[in-house]
């Protein structure tokens, strides 16, 4: 009995000192953000990806092979990029030119010549439709996971293409929608203009905002559609940090580092829905914590403890603001019908300026 | 509706840039007119540098035949003084004393020439555009102007307004009092018609529902043995492209036919009449009404089909950007301000339509985006002139984009032409071509938005009888 009980002491001691590591991790990596974001080291979006997945992988990711991959997903945009001349006479030309052999080397398949009579065909890559969430597994939102099995979601497929556009040298923007992100370029014919790599389509505006999700003061009040600079993109990514977190240490993990990490993606990009409820959700279950501590059954039964209070306040006042600025929810499983939806009323909602000088080229 | 026009000019405007070889056709008839006078003060110039040489150039004749001819060809200047340097040395001081005063003429030669090159040659470039302050039917412009500007710090007035920048057009014919006592008329046709279905004159639901049914609906008051018919949306020329006066309210009055520039700004003055509370509202290409209802909701009236619409029916137009939203220069409810910049926009339209654009565009243009610094209609009309008043001086120096730094005039000009671009981009614009806007707006009559809007009607209906 007194072994078995030894055994599960020290079982817990381990979990207890695994969690410790993790916590470790973590903090190191929301260090390394934060530098980013308060420009004590330089900024770089693929670095700040890399950090997030990597600390949710406890520094097992093989950062070597990522990076291989990502150069050699380069040279063949830039390879595309030389042989191939698009009909489009802006001024811009040679940065839309960029963008167009992006996205041929995200949704094409390419072949590409070894010698004379081999050759090896580049495949583009596919939405992945299982546990588009993340609910099973969190790293199958991972643009690591992307890479290696060539199969991504709304998430880690428009932030390889955010990579690699860095990677080139051509400016592209991420921008945020419903339980989604898609690219947004602009150039000088046809202004801003959506990419959406989730199904190789150009999409107008009109498809984001009639799919009935978007509140018309969500748009107004830059909730969605805004396209993100840099150190907005990086405020993503310390979101991403803190979900990793919690989704790593479940039960073990500490509030106060997913606010820190809240807080600090806030303060950069306030208006980051994604941001803000996460931070009402964590004060909710901090609520929760308190109210069952104190076997409360109603909130109100412990509005006699001033902290409590103070806590109820805040995360309402929170609820509230997320509300006023035009968020409703959006269910799960409308999510896929609206994301179908593009494919099959292509027509109507495709950016017909956009693919005109997309098409042909060769 | 008037955007479209605007449209039309900015888009082949922009072409323009990319291409600018092209010269803009339908204002080439200006600089033509301007040509004659133009060659002529060339001509004076020329004439006067000529006179100048040849004063100088006179007391030349001193000089000694046995010396070499002194060259007074200014351009060899420096040859001339070394030719002249060999015989200094045989110390002549009457040569010495010659050739001082051949070198200080030689001196004010060049002296005069480069101030005749900087004061004279250059006013050759006329940098502004002509203006068209000479023509006496401008001065109508220019009092409808100084009354609007007034408004922005007393009081507005919508029907004031639009009189002002109808009759400017008109040469000041129209008649204040007859247009204040149709409207007066019409006010008074719908407060009966309140009384009449007993509608709470409070309500500010109320007084919309009536209006809308006024422009939509045959309206009949049987005690009074009055009738009004609806108005009828004009398929011709809706943009004013023919005749500008085809989107007055004025010709609405007239002909009982109007489109999305008149039907809303009529409703407005009715508004204003009746004392309701309701604002304009901008879509792409189109403009529409939006009011509150008494629980603060705010609804969308088509006034073109005579419906009610919904923010996802506007948002499908196809044209919308997000950027567009989020400068709010469509769907957003216009301040009494923002109305009166808009209304300043109309005028200067007007003008430029009427005579062609000039400082005094530019002058209400400044005035409306002061009011109203998001002011899309505005901003555009200013990138048109801007765009008119680098070609204007292009026109005259004709050098290739990689030269017109040698004109820094020129240069300021172009640059301030691409930052106008800027802005107008940066606000989300985007053209939406006619054909596409008139599908869209037919798309109205589909089954769907039809029973869409009866239903609103319906429940708007049903709460005024509720509230009475």
């Amino acid at each position: 009995m007194k072994r078995i009980l030894n055994i599960l002491i020290f079982a817990l001691l381990c979990q207890y000192s695994i969690a410790q590591t993790i916590q470790e991790n973590y903090e190191k990596a929301f260090e390394e953000l934060n530098c980013m974001l308060n420009e004590t080291c330089e900024l770089s979006f693929k670095e700040a990806v890399f950090t997030v997945e990597n600390a949710y992988f406890s520094n097992n990711l093989n950062l070597e092979i990522l990076e291989n991959e990502i150069r050699l997903l380069k040279s063949l945009s830039i390879e595309v990029d030389r042989t191939r001349e698009l009909i489009y006479d802006g001024q811009d030309k040679e940065e839309v030119q960029k963008f167009a052999s992006l996205f041929t080397v995200m949704t094409d398949t390419i072949p590409i010549m070894l010698d004379s009579i081999n050759f090896f065909l580049h495949k583009p890559f596919k939405y992945d439709f299982n546990d588009i969430f993340g609910q099973n597994d969190w790293s199958n939102m991972f643009v690591s996971k992307l890479i290696m099995t060539k199969k991504g979601n709304c998430h880690s497929l428009p932030y390889l293409y955010k990579i690699l556009a860095n990677e080139i040298g051509a400016k592209s923007h991420i921008a945020v929608a419903p339980n989604h992100f898609y690219i947004k370029h602009q150039s000088k014919v046809n202004g801003w203009y959506n990419t959406e790599l989730t199904s190789g389509i150009f999409p107008i505006d009109a498809w984001l905002m009639a799919s009935g999700y978007i509140h018309l003061d969500a748009v107004v009040n830059k909730l969605y559609m805004e396209a993100l600079n840099d150190k907005q993109s990086i405020s993503l990514c310390m979101i991403d940090l803190a979900k990793g977190y919690e989704r790593k240490l479940g039960l073990l993990s500490d509030f106060d580092f997913v606010l820190k990490c809240c807080d600090t993606a806030l303060k950069y990009y306030p208006h980051y829905i994604n941001g803000l409820l996460l931070k009402a959700e964590t004060k909710k279950k901090q609520f929760d914590v308190l109210m069952e501590k104190y076997y409360a059954e109603y909130p109100a039964d412990i509005f006699y403890i001033p902290e409590a209070k103070k806590l109820f306040m805040e995360m309402n006042k929170l609820y509230a603001e997320i509300h006023q600025l035009g968020y409703r929810k959006m269910p799960n499983e409308m999510y896929l019908d609206w994301l179908v939806s593009l494919k099959e009323e292509r027509s109507k909602y495709e950016n017909k300026n956009i693919i005109n000088f997309n098409t042909k080229s060769e | 509706m008037k955007q479209k026009k605007i449209n039309r000019k900015s888009r082949h405007t922009k072409q323009e840039i990319v291409k600018p070889q092209r010269k803009s056709q339908p204002f080439a008839c200006q600089t033509l007119a301007f040509l004659p006078s133009l060659g002529l003060t060339v001509v004076l110039i020329i004439g006067l540098t000529f006179n100048t040489f040849g004063q100088i150039k006179t007391p030349k004749t001193p000089t000694v035949s046995t010396f070499k001819p002194v060259n007074t060809n200014p351009t060899q200047t420096n040859q001339t003084l070394r030719q002249n340097k060999v015989p200094q040395s045989n110390g002549t001081t009457i040569y010495e004393n010659d050739l001082k005063r051949q070198q200080s003429k030689q001196q004010m030669i060049n002296e005069i020439r480069r101030e005749a090159e900087m004061t004279n040659s250059r006013p050759a470039i006329s940098y502004e555009l002509p203006s068209y302050g000479h023509i006496s039917e401008t001065s109508h412009y220019k009092t409808a102007f100084a009354e609007l500007s007034k408004m922005a710090d007393t009081s507005f007035s919508i029907q004031r307004a639009e009189f002002l920048v109808e009759n400017a057009f008109y040469e000041n014919k129209g008649n204040y009092d007859y247009f204040d006592k149709i409207i007066a008329e019409i006010g008074q046709f719908i407060l009966w018609k309140m009384e009449d279905l007993n509608y709470n004159k409070n309500s500010n639901l109320a007084k919309n529902l009536i209006l809308f049914q006024f422009f939509s609906d045959t309206l009949r008051i049987e005690s009074k043995q009055m009738e009004h018919l609806p108005f009828k949306y004009e398929f011709d020329d809706y943009m004013g492209h023919n005749d500008w006066s085809n989107i007055f309210v004025e010709k609405l009055l007239r002909t009982n036919k109007g489109q999305c520039h008149s039907l809303p700004l009529l409703y407005l003055i009715l508004a204003e009449e009746i004392e309701a509370k309701a604002h304009l509202a901008f879509s792409p290409n189109h403009s529409y009404i939006k009011f509150q209802d008494d629980n603060d909701k705010w609804i969308n009236v088509e006034l073109t089909n005579g419906m009610l619409t919904t923010d996802a029916f506007i948002l499908q137009s196809g044209y919308m950007k997000a950027e567009a939203l989020q400068s709010k220069i469509y769907m957003q409810p216009l301040t009494e301000k923002q109305l009166l910049s808009e209304m300043m926009v109309d005028l200067a339209k007007g003008y430029s339509i009427k005579f062609g654009y000039d400082e005094f565009v530019e002058e209400v243009l400044e005035k409306a985006i002061e009011l109203y610094s998001n002011n899309v209609f505005a901003q555009m009309v200013k990138s048109d002139y801007r765009t008119l008043h680098f070609f204007h001086v292009q026109r005259q120096i004709n050098v290739p984009p990689d030269k017109i730094h040698e004109y820094p005039k020129a240069k300021e000009l172009l640059d301030r032409m691409y930052e106008q671009y800027e802005i107008v981009d940066n606000l989300g614009y985007e053209e939406m071509p006619l054909e596409d806007y008139e599908k869209w707006l037919n798309s109205l009559n589909e089954a769907k938005q039809k029973q869409e809007s009866q239903q609103m009607i319906l429940k708007l209906n049903k709460s005024i009888e509720f509230n009475r």
